[in-house]
């Protein structure tokens, strides 16, 4: 009744209509996930991905050109740790290239002489340790495109909690932050190719969702 | 008043329950090079005829001898390679029974010339490619004629390379 009452407040029909529009523009992305409360966007919440292996993702030791499959292992791969808030959870998105190139130059592209088909794998591990026994693979389709969502901090296949109470003090993340870790490893196919570097690049993109 | 009240309140919506979340997204290489296949051609057989001779051991040094063995190896220039030989092996005698024991030494060099080569003794195993992607070896060996059956002797010599 009260909401009927304000309505007649509007002295026209065109203001009437202008404020239906504007609601219903509001209410939209609430109708698009109406089951999920998206913690992390009530918030500022920094996440930090940072490499603990050095230099590349190397297929390391002598590669010979014809010498086919060659492989880096998940024992072997290539480390990053992702300190975030953990009772939320982050996308992570991964793309790699389909191919390495000799000395990277794109123009090698789709030249069998010149580029080594490269299959990327991947992991995570979020139970707080940098221990590939924790790990847990990633899917990444044909293209070398991954994406998988999981919490900072794992929750053993439980139900998420409910929220942190709401701080009576300034909010300090460091002392709500965790550490995933994320593997990158996989095979390269060297056929009779030119002898040279070859190189390619993987971007990993997380966010908090 | 009132209609402007109305405006102000919904437009402080959006703005005020949403904050910032940050991601992050990092690019990283990845690297392989890949190395010529290691080819291995012979140049000349081993030939004993010349071999010098004392009682009855027949010696034909690698470094010295115009009947050692020479072969050439070819692969990425300037790469480090590893290289292994049978030491010892048996030849048959092709025209009756017996067979002589040949103990192989070899030596190696970057160059084509037998008379700078190094002997190459099994504990010696990491060398290097030229710039042209060449290495030389010539072989040679110790044989112990005293038991031996007369008659033609063939065998093989088996030599392994392997980048590092």
């Amino acid at each position: 009744m009260k909401f009927v009452a304000t309505i007649s407040k509007f002295r026209s029909r065109k203001y009437f209509f202008s404020f239906c529009v504007y609601i219903l523009l509001l209410l939209f992305p609430l109708f698009l996930k109406a089951q999920e409360v998206d913690f992390s966007r009530y918030g500022t919440y920094t996440i930090d991905l940072e490499n603990i292996s050095m230099g590349d993702l190397i297929f390391d030791g002598p590669v010979v050109s014809g010498g086919g499959i060659y492989e880096v292992e998940l024992i072997d791969s290539y480390i990053f740790s992702i300190i975030g808030v953990k009772y939320l959870d982050v996308g992570l998105s991964i793309t790699g290239d389909g191919e390495l190139l000799l000395d990277g130059n794109s123009e090698n592209s789709g030249d069998p002489q010149k580029s080594v088909p490269f299959t990327l794998k991947a992991a995570y591990s979020n139970r707080g340790q940098n221990n590939i026994a924790d790990a847990k693979i990633i899917p990444v389709a044909g293209g070398n495109i991954g994406y998988i969502r999981f919490p900072v901090s794992g929750r053993e296949q439980q139900p998420p909690g409910p929220p942190p109470p709401p701080p009576t003090k300034p909010f300090d993340q460091a002392e709500f932050e965790e550490t995933a870790f994320l593997y990158l490893y996989g095979e390269i196919d060297v056929g009779n190719v030119v002898s040279g570097n070859y190189t390619g690049t993987i971007t990993i993109q997380i966010e908090y969702e | 008043m009132l209609k402007s009240s109305w405006y102000l309140l919904f437009l402080l919506i959006p703005t005020g329950v949403y904050g910032q979340s940050h991601s992050q997204s990092i690019n990283i290489r990845v690297s392989a090079t890949v190395q010529e296949t290691i080819e291995l051609i012979t140049i000349e057989s081993l030939d004993l005829r010349n071999a010098n001779r004392q009682e009855s051991i027949l010696t034909l040094n690698p470094v010295q001898d115009s009947g050692a063995g020479k072969m050439v190896a070819r692969g990425t220039p300037g790469s480090e390679f590893r290289l292994d030989y049978l030491r010892q092996r048996e030849l048959t005698n092709t025209r009756g029974t017996g067979t002589l024991l040949v103990i192989y030494n070899i030596s190696g060099n970057h160059i084509d010339e037998q008379q700078t080569s190094e002997l190459l003794e099994q504990e010696v195993r990491d060398l290097e490619f030229n710039d042209d992607g060449e290495f030389y070896i010539w072989i040679g060996g110790i044989v112990d004629l005293s038991e031996a059956e007369p008659g033609s002797y063939e065998g093989d010599f088996t030599i392994e390379i392997e980048y590092i």
